[in-house]
């Protein structure tokens, strides 16, 4: 166990003098905005998988790559056709929103009726070879710069804090804002929520099911296009990008599997696990993320806000 | 019902064409790529019958998929560069060549299994592979069961260890890479308390390892070691904790990817300390991808497009008016590691497998376009590298130190 010495405000110092941990507070406000951050990536790609889950009953394994597209894209409005800013932003939504519906109906809606659900499991893997494959014929393997939104970072206290991790906290905050409000408020969220829930009687209703689960997709597209818009300045416009999907999946394990409130929470808590353990591990710190994981399973394997099924006699 | 019997049509359809295909294509795979051309010669019998020789048959295992997959682009096209010039000039004793490619795929295994596929071809000749150097060694004993002469573009210090007498190097080593980088970060520099950023595979552990060593050697101790993963995207943690030190300048030992990476954000937290990397930096591919966060750090590489020789300047310009663009390091791997393998050939005076490797031996000051190569007891050719400084996005030559 290591000693620890307070050497002054915020400031303390554990261990012998080869193995010591200082913390200070502008390293806490620096791992904290990253690991925020990277916490509302996770968070768009998990309630995405969320909201799928919810209206068709499947995981979508190709939410990765969707982000990856949606770096793509942003990247070939804003600097290849060189669209002005909020243009860029209006016709990436709009292209994100064709391309979750394109999505919907090649992967999910010819399997709708299967009797077998990993078929449409299997469907999503491969449409994320199919993805990638795409993107990798457009674009091509190098990895491409892009420019932050507002460029440079805030010295505060010592830390340096580029300017995108917190735009991407701000917009993260306002996005998962907006979609708590659809769902929660408008009438369009409810009849998605409905037709989620049950689609027969959402149809008995004359809630068209095929719109609503339509208009999921779209959202859930757009939630993955606009992280990867918001992702790409910082780790580049690359096929690898998707890779970030299994940290998402690690949070909506831990927040409840099948609540979108567990998918943000877990999320954000994985990227602040994924930031602070840096601290004690440079190769581990994706270790220590899948161990919180497999300690939540073992000691609440609901996760934080999910429910508890009872054990059938 | 009649839509499963459709469907179930459908699905046998495709199967039996694609057992057809595959039937079809001697290399089994689409993993596997052939050259459009064979570049066979014909010549004439004395009884005026047409006689096809069979090309002489380079391989090359590389990234074609995957994180890597940049690098795979550029090793084909230095490859397929090399081949157009040695078969305009006659090829190799007479002799067109002809290049086939395997995509060693993202795991150890997978390169494994492409090595393994290439070695099962009866007309390979000798073999290039721009696998990283822990595959390398995970693939030797497959190279050495397979007894085909191949030549790899991995560094590390490790590989000569396997004593495998069918395994060469191209590059010199990571030992006087790390030495290099010791003395410019101290002398050139000025670094007394350098922070390491390195990866954790075979070359970041090894090249880090010589580094200090060649540190501490000049009395110097690092003032942290940061190890990293293969892949890793997100330095700015580390990069907080090197701020947070009292380390006076950074030493980055990183593949191209993560070292432009590692540059970004080094430069987006506006971190103005004394800098130096390794090889995977001066890439054109870095620099390109970093931008003007790359301006000011020095690198020790294998290879820079401002190379002052007549080979490297020559191979730079072919290459510019081949592809439009300037070749990375993975060009001037494959591009020497051919031109060895074909020298090899030209003293055997023979494609058979032994006789190509023991010619290997006798390789003496080949001029490459990365450098001079000599074959040394270790079976390592390369004998030098630069030390560069990026200005104005291009990597400047500052000094070539030879073994």
């Amino acid at each position: 166990m290591h000693e620890c010495k307070y050497l002054g405000t915020f400031v303390i110092a554990c261990g012998n003098k080869e193995e010591e941990l200082t913390v200070n507070l502008g390293m806490f406000l620096q791992l904290t905005s990253i690991g925020l951050s990277m916490g509302m990536i996770y968070a768009f790609m998990a309630m995405g998988v969320i909201l799928l889950v919810r209206a068709i009953g499947v995981m979508n394994f190709a939410q990765g790559d969707l982000l990856t597209a949606g770096a793509f894209i942003t990247f070939a409005l804003g600097s290849q056709l060189k669209l002005s800013f909020p243009l860029m932003i209006i016709v990436a939504l709009v292209v994100f929103a064709i391309g979750g519906i394109v999505f919907m109906f090649s992967v999910y809606w010819p399997l709708r009726k299967t009797s077998w659900p990993a078929t449409i499991v299997i469907s999503t893997l491969g449409a994320s070879i199919v993805i990638k494959e795409i993107l990798k014929f457009i674009w091509g393997t190098i990895p491409i710069p892009v420019a932050p939104i507002v460029k440079g970072s805030l010295e505060i206290f010592g830390a340096r804090i580029e300017y995108q991790y917190l735009i991407i906290i701000v917009v993260g905050a306002a996005v998962i804002f907006g979609v708590f409000m659809l769902f929660d408020k408008m009438y369009v969220g409810r009849a998605m929520q409905a037709a989620a829930q049950d689609k027969y009687a959402a149809e008995l209703l004359g809630i068209p099911t095929i719109v609503t689960t339509a208009a999921t997709y779209a959202i859930s597209m757009m939630l993955a296009g606009i992280g990867g818009y918001l992702v790409s300045p910082l780790f580049l416009v690359s096929l690898t990008l998707g890779s970030m999907q299994l940290k998402a999946f690690a949070g909506i394990v831990i927040g409840g599997f099948g609540n979108i409130k567990g998918a943000v929470v877990g999320s954000i808590i994985v990227g602040l696990i994924e930031a602070f353990s840096t601290m004690v591990t440079t190769t581990y710190k994706d270790a220590i993320v899948f161990l919180v994981l497999i300690i939540v399973l073992v000691v609440r394997p609901q996760g934080l806000f999910g429910e508890l099924i009872d054990e059938k006699a | 019902m009649r839509m499963k019997k459709v469907a179930a049509m459908v699905l046998t359809g495709i199967m039996v064409v694609s057992l057809i295909g595959c039937s079809g294509n001697g290399a089994g795979t689409s993993s596997t790529e052939e050259t459009a051309s064979k570049g066979t010669t014909t010549e004439e019998t004395s009884a005026g019958e047409t006689v096809t020789e069979d090309p002489i048959t380079f391989g090359i295992v590389t990234a074609l998929s995957g994180e890597r997959a940049s690098v795979g682009e550029y090793t084909k096209e230095a490859a397929e560069l090399y081949k157009k010039q040695i078969n305009e000039a006659g090829g190799i004793n007479g002799q067109m060549i002809d290049i086939i490619y395997e995509d060693e795929g993202t795991t150890e295994q997978s390169v494994i299994n492409a090595m393994i596929k290439m070695y099962s071809r009866k007309d390979i000749t000798g073999v290039f592979s721009t696998t990283l150097s822990s595959n390398v060694i995970a693939a030797s004993p497959t190279i050495e069961k397979y007894q085909t002469p191949t030549i790899v573009s991995g560094s590390s210090t490790n590989i000569p260890l396997l004593e495998n007498a069918y395994l060469w190097q191209a590059r010199t080593t990571d030992d006087l890479a790390g030495k290099i980088i010791a003395k410019a970060a101290v002398e050139d520099l000025g670094m007394k308390k350098p922070a390491i950023i390195h990866l954790s595979d075979s070359w970041g552990s090894g090249i880090a390892g010589h580094t200090i060593a060649a540190l501490e050697e000049m009395g110097i101790e690092p003032e942290l070691v940061i190890t990293v993963n293969v892949d890793e995207k997100q330095f700015s943690p580390f990069l907080t904790q090197i701020v947070n030190s009292d380390a006076d300048g950074i030493i980055q030992l990183a593949h191209q990817q993560e070292a432009s990476i590692i540059a970004m954000q080094s430069d987006a937290m506006s971190i103005d300390l004394p800098r130096i990397g390794a090889s995977g930096l001066a890439s054109p591919v870095a620099i390109q991808t970093a931008g003007e966060a790359v301006n000011g750090w020095y690198a020790v590489t294998d290879w820079t497009t401002q190379v002052e020789t007549e080979t490297g300047a020559a191979f730079v310009k072919a290459y510019n008016e081949e592809y439009g663009k300037d070749p990375d390091l993975q060009s001037a791997f494959t591009y020497d590691g051919l031109s060895i393998l074909g020298e090899a050939v030209r003293i055997a005076g023979s494609t058979d497998h032994e006789a190509v490797n023991a010619a290997l031996a006798d390789v003496k000051d080949l001029a490459g376009v990365s450098g001079i190569f000599t074959s040394t007891e270790q079976r390592v050719f390369g004998t030098s590298l630069f030390l560069v400084k990026i200005e104005d996005e291009l990597a400047k030559l500052v000094n070539t130190v030879s073994r």
